[in-house]
This record gives C-alpha cells, structure tokens and sequence, in this order.
C-alpha cells in the first residue's frame, strides 16, 4: 500500500488504482496518518532552502571566474577556440606519438 | 508534486541577444551572464557539495563549459536552466570523484512494513499543523535541512535533483548514470527516511 501511495503522490499510478489507493486510505487510518505525514515531508523539504543563501554573487568570485575565462575570452570565438584546440591537437599528435616510442 | 516541470518558457529577445554575444565572445557577455546567473548558481552547487571552495570551483567550472559549448545551446530554451543543469553536473563529478568511502546504509532510517503493506508497530503519530504553518516557524526550514543532510549521499542526491532542483525523473537519471526506476526507488525511500527524521520535531504532543 505504502508502495502505492508513493506512485500516488508522483502521478505514477493508473487512474483504476489511484481510485482504490484514495477508497483505502479513506477507511484505513494507519495509511491516512501516513499519507499525510509523507504529503507534509515531500512539501517542508521543497520548501527547507527557500530561504537560504544569497542570491548575489560575490565580487571576488565574479573576478576570480573572469580571470579563469580570458584566455578564453581573448578575443576569439568558443567556434575559434574549438578549431584551435583540434589544430594543436593535430600539431601535437607526431611529437606524442614519437615520445611514446 | 508535478512529475516532470516542462519548462515552456519561451526564451526573452533579451537572452537571444546575450547568446549571439556570447558567440561572438564578448567579454561583456560573459560577464553579466555570470552576475545575473552566478548568485542562483552558487547556491545550488553549496546544496549539493556543503563546502565553498568546491561550490564555487563547480560554478567556475560550468561557466567555463557553458562557454566553450555555447553553440550547442539549443535556441528555444532558457539560458538560465542550461546553466543549472550544467552545473548540476558539474556538482554530481566533483561528488563522484570524491573519495569514495563506504555509504552509510538507509535501512535504519526506513520504517518496516507489513506484508499487507501496513506499517509495523505503532501507526504514524500524526504532526503538528499543516505543512504551511510549520514552515512559518523560524527553525523549521533549517530542521529539514538537518535532516536532508543526514540521508547517505546517493538518497540525498536524488531528493535534490527531483524535489529542490526540480528536474524530470528522466533528467536526474541522465544526471546520475541510473535508470529511471532506480531514481523513483531511491526518492521514495529518501522521502520515506526523511519523514522519520522529521518526525521526532513535528509530531503532535499527546495528551496524558
């Protein structure tokens, strides 16, 4: 049953047995207390970081991505920076290869 | 709680132009996408891995990444979940490369059931209130996070994905390397531990 309830509260069940589930927990008041309880847990934990954290972004931070980000920010485009990236790759493969032997 | 958020959301004309700057690489682009979006983002990478340094290398890291692959960015969807998910993966390496040390199990944290599906011993005692007025209470939001914190690491990641973040059942299983069904099993049993964790603070005083 419990099972059941939890394909309930996700939207995970047939209509037939959502029907049935709700029929039970109508009569079994064991399964309600626990229903609901396991209703208040999944609501207080979608709402535990609310509050939490600030929104901004510290400025040392702010810099500190920036910094990592010029190199590739100096004036070429991600585009750029990908061909770059494969012509070096290709540059560097006979020397890796040589190294290797 | 909606199975999976579809986020139709169309994209502003403001956020195409910032992408089309993003293209061309201009530095100041990058920097008011980190500014508006960097504050949301580090909190999300705190969530997950509950040290600074390592949340903010999460966040640095997935700026670079979204960056270097801002030509895939499908036009249509939001920058801002883009970037979530970027660094919602970002946070999920940097867990998985941690030093694995052995998990604590949740059993113990699992209530026992019946073979009929009741649960064993005494019925749920009922809680205080409604969900709503407990929250309005100051220390309630910092109990269940508390609580969250307590769940082995594997729970906690999927009780995050799904009910904080708020991704599809499909997505936390891409995000995770497991199959849907697993992710479904482990929120129950997150939600289910999690709810006998809170129980001790919200359960109704009985009268004598």
């Amino acid at each position: 049953m419990v099972g059941r309830l939890t394909d309930l509260a996700c939207g995970d069940i047939a209509a037939g047995e959502a029907r049935e589930s709700k029929r039970h927990l109508a009569r079994c008041e064991p399964c309600a207390g626990y229903w609901k309880c396991y209703r208040m847990t999944v609501a207080l934990e979608s709402e535990a970081y609310r509050d939490v954290g600030p929104q901004e972004i510290p400025e040392d931070f702010v810099r500190a991505i920036l910094g990592a980000a010029r190199p590739l920010l100096s004036g070429l485009s991600p585009r750029a920076w990908h061909l770059v990236h494969l012509l070096s790759g290709i540059a560097a493969a006979p020397l890796i290869a040589f190294y290797l032997r | 709680m909606p199975e999976a958020r579809a986020h139709v959301e169309r994209e502003p004309a403001s956020e195409r132009d910032l992408v089309l700057r993003l293209r061309r690489g201009e530095e100041q682009a990058f920097e008011r996408l980190v500014r508006e979006q960097g504050g949301r983002l580090l909190a999300v990478a705190r969530r997950f891995l509950r040290d600074e340094e390592e949340a903010r290398d999460a966040v640095q890291e997935g700026f670079l990444s979204a960056y270097r692959s801002i030509d895939n960015f499908e036009q249509g969807s939001r920058l801002s979940t883009w970037l979530h998910r970027i660094v919602i993966n970002a946070c999920l390496m940097r867990l998985r490369s941690r030093r694995r040390r052995p998990e604590d199990s949740i059993e113990d944290l699992l209530p026992q059931f019946q073979a009929d599906g009741h649960q064993v011993g005494h019925p749920t005692p009922d809680w205080e209130g409604s969900a709503e007025t407990l929250l309005a209470r100051g220390e309630t939001r910092a109990i269940v996070r508390g609580a969250i914190d307590r769940l082995p690491d594997s729970y906690r990641n999927v009780l995050l994905l799904r009910d904080i973040e708020e991704l599809s059942t499909e997505e936390a299983a891409r995000s995770l390397g497991i199959t849907a069904n697993a992710v479904k099993v482990r929120l129950h049993r997150a939600r289910q531990a999690l709810r006998g964790l809170l129980e001790p603070h919200f359960r109704r005083a009985v009268s004598v």
